[in-house]
């Protein structure tokens, strides 16, 4: 009787209850959408760092990552995918040379960055006009690099660097296709050629700069296969670092996110607690007498707090269900939008990505649910306290 | 052993900036179990703060008060909540239903409160509904019925629960004549079927007259009991 007395009460004055209950459905409603927003922006954004330029994972030279340089490269990489097949199952490696050089194609040149790619295995890319990355002395050129240079599918360029024995080197390419991927700087800057043909160029013998490292995982915490992998490299001449310290920024910037929502969060609730204190204050000042009656015919303080206290979570649990099922509604409708005037744009390299797939995750129901009946609970606490606290010949007395 | 012992009782009320004020002062009453006993006098004469007291819903400045048997005194108020669910029926002038509950789930609701199973609850309100003639208002909310029917519930939910004293306040001051004798030829039917105490307070003579025994207070002070028999 004591639940269906507290429901009751809720609809005793509906006005006020559905404006204290859309209040806290709202703050639901912001706080599982902006959860939800944030964390699948993150998911793809991680998803497109990972698939792309950066991968899960990267073994280097030991000390490429503090200062890249063409001479410090990993020797017998075959040997090294080996043991990482064999310590992280299921992850698949690549091999890179990145370098720098200088393009030049009639009477424009730009400084370039040079991607050896192992044909058909890089991610990295996909071909806007052309044929694909093949051997020999074929390059992609980044699409916008390519309109810089003013070069076409079938045109020549040549590129001009220093190889890591101190050599000059240079060499006549055959631009086979423009690509375009995640990363407005590869757009930009960069020339894609096989590995072979970029171990060459370069005279790395078998040797890589990096071997990129993509996990069977979505995870955006990939530290415990960092370190299984570090535990099973030669440390004294290798290196392996995960996205997340690759890109300190970038992980910084998520977290900052994430801690930046607890606040939003306290705001929220802190507003929407004191329209719950209010409108358990008023129902409770209106109810006195009658509180007074339930004291009189036997009901203990602690059974009259519990009803008041019951009120409030009525309330709550209906508010969250009308909210979260708003943040659906706003989820599925920013889901099926374009936005590229919110989002878009280049991040650290990392093109944001226009288009999310947003779902409501289950993880922001937790926060949200806690929240949303805490808050409850405790803006009805002080008014609950009061109302076990009447003296019942005092509040009889009340008109 | 008397159902309600009250022993030389005084209620003084004190409040900021105010002199004191004395609403008892040394009353002692015994009620016997089955007693219809009511307490006359004129308004400010300390009848509601006696009821009160008795009923455990004030304390008393100094004095002792016993209901069957339990000395009010020293009670927590947890104790007191128990006591009164479990000995006392209260009848309010103002009918004081929970607008919220049926007819019949105000009566209930001591019961829940005793933990009695909810269909031996239904069936004892029931019962005590029909005997009342209140048997079709069984699902009734208070607001659509008239004075005298909710009070007739209010009687109702004081004595379902099988109380050792009902009090009742003025019971009859928010009903017409006709509705008022009603009501207490009501009690006193309980009275005599059941064997449920009752005290109420009243200054109407026609009310005073069903009384088995009226006890006069004024200034506060027991002035004089008349019995007048069966």
């Amino acid at each position: 009787m004591l639940l269906s007395l507290a429901w009751r009460n809720v609809w005793r004055n509906a006005r006020r209850s559905l404006i204290t209950m859309s209040a806290l459905g709202v703050g639901v409603a912001g706080i599982v959408s902006i959860f939800s927003f944030r964390e699948v922006a993150n998911e793809a954004i991680v998803s497109d760092v990972t698939a792309g330029l950066v991968g899960h994972l990267q073994v280097h030279a030991l000390g490429y990552q503090e200062a890249p340089s063409v001479g410090l490269t990993v020797q017998h990489p075959l040997q090294v995918e080996a043991t990482l097949e064999r310590v992280l199952p299921g992850a698949k490696a690549e091999r890179r040379v990145i370098g720098a050089g200088l393009a030049g194609a009639g009477d424009r040149s730009a400084p370039v960055m040079v991607l050896g790619l192992e044909p058909g295995a890089s991610a990295l890319y996909t071909v806007k006009d052309g044929a694909g990355l093949g051997a020999g002395k074929d390059v992609l050129v980044g699409k916008d690099l390519a309109t810089d240079l003013g070069v076409a599918v079938g045109g020549e360029l040549v590129l001009v660097s220093q190889a890591a024995d101190g050599s000059v080197a240079n060499d006549r390419y055959t631009v086979a296709g423009t690509f375009e991927s995640s990363s407005a700087e590869l757009d930009g800057n960069a020339i894609a050629m096989s590995l072979s043909e970029a171990q060459s160029f370069f005279a790395l013998g078998d040797g890589v700069h990096q071997l990129v490292v993509r996990l069977p995982t979505q995870r955006e915490d990939v530290q415990p296969e960092a370190q299984a992998l570090r535990a099973a490299l030669d440390l004294k001449t290798l290196e392996a670092v995960s996205w997340s310290e690759m890109l300190p920024q970038m992980k910084a910037s998520m977290e900052q996110k994430r801690k930046n929502q607890g606040f939003v969060d306290f705001i929220i609730f802190l507003i929407v607690g004191l329209g719950v204190f209010n409108a358990m204050t008023m129902a409770v000042f209106e109810r006195t007498r009658e509180l007074g009656v339930l004291a009189a015919l036997g009901t203990r303080p602690r059974r009259i707090l519990a009803m008041v206290m019951l009120e409030a979570l009525w309330q709550g649990a209906m508010a969250f269900v009308v909210g979260v099922a708003l943040a659906a509604a706003i989820l599925y409708a920013l889901g099926t939008s374009d936005l590229s005037k919110m989002l878009g744009g280049d991040v650290m390299g990392v093109r944001m990505p226009t288009h999310l797939e947003l779902k409501l995750l289950p993880a922001s129901l937790k926060g949200a649910a806690i929240t949303a009946f805490l808050t409850a609970l405790l803006g009805a606490l002080l008014p609950a306290l009061r109302a076990m606290r009447l003296q019942p010949v005092e509040a009889l007395r009340q008109s | 052993m008397p159902t309600v012992e009250v022993q030389n009782v005084t209620r003084v009320y004190e409040e900021k900036g105010m002199p004191p004020a004395q609403a008892l002062r040394g009353v002692s009453l015994s009620v016997e179990k089955g007693e219809f006993m009511a307490l006359a006098g004129p308004s400010g004469s300390g009848k509601t703060t006696l009821l009160n007291i008795i009923g455990g819903i004030d304390a008393a400045t100094s004095g002792e008060v016993r209901v069957d048997g339990q000395a009010l005194s020293g009670l927590s108020r947890a104790a007191l909540a128990d006591l009164r669910r479990d000995r006392i029926g209260f009848v309010f002038q103002a009918y004081n239903l929970v607008p919220v509950l049926t007819a019949a789930e105000n009566a209930e609701y001591v019961l829940q409160l005793k933990g009695v199973p909810a269909a031996e609850r239904r069936a004892r309100v029931k019962d005590v509904f029909e005997r009342m003639g209140l048997g079709r208002f069984l699902d009734s909310r208070p607001l659509k019925m008239s004075g005298g029917q909710q009070q007739r519930v209010a009687v109702a939910r004081a004595i379902v629960a099988d109380p050792a004293v009902v009090l009742a306040d003025e019971p009859t001051a928010n009903l017409d004549q006709r509705t008022g004798a009603e009501l207490m030829d009501l009690m006193h039917g309980l009275n005599r079927e059941r064997g449920t105490t009752f005290i109420f307070s009243s200054h109407d003579p026609m009310v005073l007259s069903r009384a088995q025994r009226v006890v006069r207070l004024v200034d506060g002070e027991l002035e004089r009991a008349e019995v007048r028999g069966p």
